[in-house]
């Protein structure tokens, strides 16, 4: 963290940067003023927020590709691929940039309504014939993801130009707006949407075993079903309203910490979380130094890692993808 | 006349886009009897199952467990009645075996409790029983198809009911152990039905047939009576020859391919 927080344009010493620290945590100087007080601002005001920001999505984003993953006993589900991740970023520019505004809740409820209207589209879509497959429900993802994308930069196209870099942002992926009145309202989310999932881990582990097998062990489906996709596209929404597509984490860091752990939720859901949020972290990090003066969206340096990783899952034959 | 029957079919029909799948079947099986039922591909042996086992719900007509009608269960308290057993299906994810097992148990587990050492006594009891004592931490992906089979039964055993439901358990495994199988299912000494593919395996194991074709009953009776000459002739459209293994006593199917009857 301290390294996180020392990197960026403004290179900070992590002793300095330790110093900081532990005097605003102290309410108290115990270390005495040596540095500029312009550090201090940039690294409380600006970097800490962020940092914090980047732990929140990066574990949301990994907690909720667990459970996309759960719910379509699929390791190649995440919100992204899924489309979730699409809808919700035209639900936030539909309400930034034309002003629609259902319910009056403003952009992170209208992202909500987007994302689980995607998520609706593609379940139902993937699963009509009766017959479920992998594949089926991959390319539906593909296919509404890119259709909700294509009004997002539909709904970006026809914006004023100064709206145009808002867009992008939902479109990319960003972490640069943190704020912490964002970061106490994914804490509390994530909290919530955690202490649900881990409620449910014993139904999860049995949801991954497929649709009867759950119901012959006594699962009641269609409980447990409804329950993850109002949590998880609440989550989804809610993330992308704040930090936009953000995309592969949801599916790399599940992956990681299957192997290094298990498929039991009660061990999985923890560790995705912790590893998400350490990666995004990271990345983040890197993408305010690779261009300096300039920063890259850090979506655009987990696509780049992404995309590799799900060729390769998808290549490894342990996860069978035609089925 | 209520007392021993272990489930009871009245008027059952299923229909998939006015289909019809099965027509008006009626049956009891009573308590520790061993019933097998067969037909040719497509006669709705899977489908009845299912309607049991409440994967799919009747067009028509009742279910009764233990002399209450299965609507009255909830998908945990019906998962308290009956342990099913299909055809294996693995899964894309990997589990340890006593992990697969425990999931047996998630019928008698409360909302807030998780496994207990009770659990893990009965999971590890049920892996004795089919013989895989020592592999209660392999992955389950790293077994061979009958000893994955295997772990399947442990979990339905672990489910502690007195009432199993088997769709061709012994589908595409090695004779070995289909015989190892059935075999466990003998000696577990408690009401089973089953779907058989195999005639020679219903002939051998079951104590009562219940013979499908076109979604209707055509009989009910002993492997002896249900397993003749002339229902192979009709019903499956094949010429026998009947014996009895004089190991088993039990009736023995030789088929007659066409290419070897015409003397």
């Amino acid at each position: 963290m301290t390294f996180a927080l020392s990197s960026g344009v403004i290179k900070i010493n992590p002793l300095v940067t330790l110093k900081i620290l532990i005097n605003s945590i102290l309410n108290h100087n115990l270390f005495d003023i040596t540095w500029n007080q312009n550090l201090e601002i940039i690294l409380l005001k600006l970097r800490l927020p962020r940092i914090f920001l980047a732990f929140l999505v990066g574990g949301g984003l990994s907690l909720v590709g667990v459970l996309m993953q759960a719910l379509t006993k699929n390791s190649l589900a995440d919100p992204y691929i899924l489309g979730v991740s699409s809808g919700a970023s035209t639900g936030a520019v539909l309400s930034l940039i034309i002003g629609v505004n259902i319910g009056g809740l403003g952009t992170p409820f209208m992202a909500f309504l987007g994302a689980i209207t995607a998520a609706i589209l593609v379940f139902k879509i993937s699963n009509t014939g009766g017959n479920y497959s992998s594949t089926k429900l991959v390319l539906t993802g593909i296919a509404i993801s890119s259709m909700f994308s294509s009004i997002t930069t539909f709904i970006t196209f026809s914006a004023q130009n100064g709206d145009l870099y808002t867009a992008l942002f939902w479109i990319v992926g960003s972490l640069s707006g943190a704020k912490w009145s964002s970061i106490y309202l994914l804490t509390v989310l994530l909290l919530i949407v955690f202490g649900i999932t881990m409620f449910f881990n014993r139904e999860l582990d049995i949801l991954l075993l497929g649709e009867e097998s759950s119901k012959i062990l006594g699962v009641n489906t269609n409980k447990v079903r409804i329950i993850i996709i109002l949590a998880s596209t609440l989550l989804t929404g809610i993330l992308v309203s704040i930090s936009g597509v953000i995309g592969f984490i949801g599916l790399i860091i599940p992956h990681i910490s299957r192997k290094l752990t298990s498929s039991k939720h009660k061990v999985l859901i923890p560790v995705s979380i912790f590893l998400g949020g350490f990666f995004l972290t990271l990345a983040d990090t890197f993408s305010r130094v690779v261009m300096a003066p300039n920063e890259l969206p850090v979506g655009i340096v987990t696509s780049f890692l992404g995309a590799p990783f799900f060729l390769w899952i998808m290549k490894k034959s342990i996860y069978n993808f035609n089925k | 006349m209520k007392i021993n029957l272990k489930l009871k079919i009245e008027n059952l029909s299923f229909e998939i886009d006015s289909t019809k799948i099965l027509k008006d079947i009626n049956f009891n099986i009573k308590k520790g009897e061993f019933v097998g039922v067969i037909g040719p591909n497509g006669c709705g042996k899977s489908t009845l199952l299912k309607n049991i086992y409440n994967i799919l719900t009747p067009t028509k007509g009742s279910i009764f467990i233990d002399n209450t009608s299965i609507d009255n269960f909830s998908a945990k308290e019906l998962a308290k009645k009956i342990s099913t057993l299909t055809q294996h299906s693995g899964g894309d994810f990997d589990f340890s075996i006593i992990d697969i097992i425990l999931m047996g148990r998630y019928a008698h587990s409360s909302m807030f409790s998780s496994t207990s050492k009770k659990d893990l006594k009965i999971a590890k009891d049920a892996l004795d029983k089919v013989g895989l004592s020592h592999f209660e931490n392999r992955s389950f992906l790293s077994l061979s198809g009958g000893e994955q089979q295997r772990v399947m039964i442990a979990r339905a055993i672990a489910g502690e009911n007195d009432f199993f439901i088997l769709d061709e358990p012994t589908n595409h495994l090695d004779i070995k152990y289909q015989l190892e199988i059935m075999d466990i299912m003998k000696s577990l000494d408690i009401t089973m039905f089953s779907a058989i593919h195999d005639m020679n395996i219903a002939a051998t194991y079951c104590d009562k047939l219940i013979l499908l074709n076109e979604g209707s009953i055509v009989a009910i009776g002993t492997p002896t009576e249900i397993l003749s000459k002339v229902n192979f002739r009709e019903v499956f459209g094949v010429e026998v020859y009947l014996s009895t293994n004089p190991y088993t006593n039990k009736l023995s199917i030789h088929y007659i391919p066409k290419c070897f009857s015409t003397k």
